[in-house]
Parts: structure tokens; C-alpha cells; sequence
């Protein structure tokens, strides 16, 4: 039952992202402008960030559908949200007044508050519960 | 463990991270060409540096002239409490210090369609070349930049306006 659950948060995270990603894998100028509103990263960072980050979406969100990689994509996932959520809290504590960035890179009335953290936690919740369990051993024991 | 370790949570992120590094430079090759020549800014200060560098600079005559043809619209950028000691008749209050966190309120506060000309103190505060830079970063055409500012007004004893805004 409970890999049953995993299975529907696994493809549920993995849409997200895919959906996350399309608007933006080829929009990496608007989308650079959105990381250095956030003010925490320098130009490089921001600029790596703005080429890699929308297709690691996209290829995260593409193993968490197809169940390669699983325990790979579970962890990747959790550390984007961890990212995530804590790019917004320290936006939100320095009372900085920016879009969010996350889907809709056109869009200004998508501000980050309260709800984006929330949101950004419970992702981060839903891919640890996505990476607990015992790891299943896919090698035959060696015995000799 | 540590093999776990050492392909699940390094390799296998190492190699999608470096992958989408190379599909992301394949998909935005203007963009990385563009950067590769410096000509993008990232972060919010190389932005208004890059702004403030392309301002123009005004002396004192011609912010008069603009002053007495009513041709622009003046924005002070200083505290509060100095605008309402004293300020060039008819300027609007934009205090950077409490505006530079949260310049998406700027164009709420600036009407559109006016040549604008902003001035703090003088010439040893930047709050005035600051503000105009995110004016233009916001899209607002015409601003410029009155460096001699508050002091250089007050000392050629031109009107000035008391009062709050």
C-alpha cells in the first residue's frame, strides 16, 4: 500500500516538474532574471543556474515518471525543493517583493509569500517520503 | 553504502547536472553567446551599474531651465523627513532607502509619460543615480540625473516647497 502511495506522489512530483520546466528550458534570459531577484547568487551562478536548472527539472521530472533512477531522481528532487524553499525564505525575511519564478516566467502577479513556502515545504516533504523505505537491493547476493 | 553513495547521490546528479548544463547551452545558444560578450547583467547591481553608467548627468542650469518650462517631473530621492524640510517645488517623495527592496511599488509611485529628474543630497549621495537606475530598469525613458541635487538648489537659492507629499 504504501509503495502504492509512492508511486502516485513519484508521478504526481514528476508531472510538477515536467510542467515546472517547459516554459522555461528555452527561456533561460527571463528566467535569469527571476534567479538574480532573488538576490543570493553571483552573475556566474546565475547564469549557470539559468542554462542547467530548467532541464534538471525537466530530466528529474522525466526519471520520477519513468521510475528510472529512482533513488537518484527521489534525492535530486528533495534538494531542488530544499533549494527552493529556502530561496524564498531568505527573500521573505530580507522583505524582498518578487515573482516567484517557479511556473509561469511571463507572469508578475505570481509573488512569492507565505503560500510559496508552504508549498515549496510540502514538495520538499513529499520527495523525502518518495526516498525513505529500504533500498531494494538489486544484486543478487554474492556468495562466493 | 558507499557505492550507493557514491553512484546514487554523486555520479548519477553529477552527470544530470552536467547534461543539463549542455542542453540548456544548446537551447539558448543567442543568450549564451550574448553573455559570453558580457553583454548581460545578472545580478541586480551589475544591472543598475550598467543603467546608471548609460544616465545622463544634469547641471544645475538645466535642471532650473526643466524647472522653470515645467518640462519634468522631479523625484526626490531622499528621506522623508528631508523632503518635508525642504524640497524643489512640485517633486514627488521616491526615499530610496525605503524603496530599494521593494522597487516593484516604483511605478505605482511614479506617474508614466514624464521626463523624470532625480536628486538626493549632492554630489557624495548616490541615492539619486540608484533610484534613476531602476526607473530605467523598470522601463521609464527620459530620467535623468540632477547630481548637484538638494544643496546645490538650496545654495542658489531657488524656490523651494516644504511639507509632505
Amino acid at each position: 500500500m504504501r509503495n502504492g502511495w509512492k508511486l502516485i506522489v513519484r508521478l504526481a512530483l514528476g508531472g510538477l516538474l515536467l510542467y515546472a520546466s517547459v516554459g522555461k528550458v528555452t527561456h533561460a534570459e527571463v528566467f535569469a532574471t527571476a534567479l538574480s531577484n532573488y538576490r543570493m547568487l553571483p552573475s556566474e551562478m546565475i547564469f549557470l543556474g539559468s542554462l542547467a536548472m530548467p532541464w534538471l527539472e525537466l530530466l528529474i521530472g522525466l526519471l520520477l515518471i519513468t521510475g528510472i533512477w529512482k533513488s537518484t531522481s527521489a534525492f535530486m528532487t528533495a534538494v531542488l525543493f530544499l533549494v527552493f524553499t529556502l530561496a524564498v525564505a531568505q527573500a521573505m525575511v530580507r522583505g524582498i517583493d518578487i515573482s516567484c519564478g517557479c511556473f509561469d516566467l511571463t507572469s508578475s502577479e505570481d509573488r512569492i509569500g507565505a503560500l510559496t513556502l508552504i508549498r515549496n515545504l510540502f514538495l520538499f516533504t513529499c520527495s523525502l517520503f518518495i526516498m525513505t523505505g529500504p533500498k531494494q537491493n538489486k544484486d543478487p547476493v554474492r556468495t562466493g | 553504502m558507499n557505492n550507493y553513495f557514491w553512484t546514487d547521490i554523486i555520479k548519477k546528479p553529477l552527470l544530470l547536472i552536467f547534461l543539463s548544463l549542455v542542453l540548456g547551452t544548446l537551447t539558448n545558444l543567442e543568450f549564451v553567446k550574448a553573455s559570453l560578450r558580457g553583454e548581460k547583467k545578472f545580478t541586480i547591481e551589475a544591472k543598475v551599474e550598467d543603467a546608471t553608467a548609460r544616465l545622463t548627468r544634469i547641471t544645475l542650469d538645466e535642471a532650473s531651465a526643466a524647472f522653470m518650462d515645467e518640462s519634468a517631473l522631479f523625484i526626490d530621492a531622499r528621506e522623508r523627513d528631508l523632503y518635508d524640510i525642504g524640497h524643489i517645488p512640485g517633486a514627488i517623495n521616491v526615499p530610496w532607502e525605503e524603496i530599494q527592496y521593494e522597487n516593484s511599488m516604483i511605478a505605482e509611485l511614479v506617474p508614466p509619460g514624464f521626463e523624470l529628474i532625480t536628486y538626493c543630497d549632492g554630489s557624495d549621495c548616490d541615492a539619486s543615480v540608484l533610484l534613476a537606475g531602476v526607473l530605467v530598469e523598470k522601463g521609464f525613458e527620459n530620467v535623468r540625473v540632477f547630481f548637484g541635487g538638494w544643496v546645490e538648489w538650496e545654495d542658489a537659492a531657488y524656490p523651494v516647497e516644504e511639507g509632505y507629499y
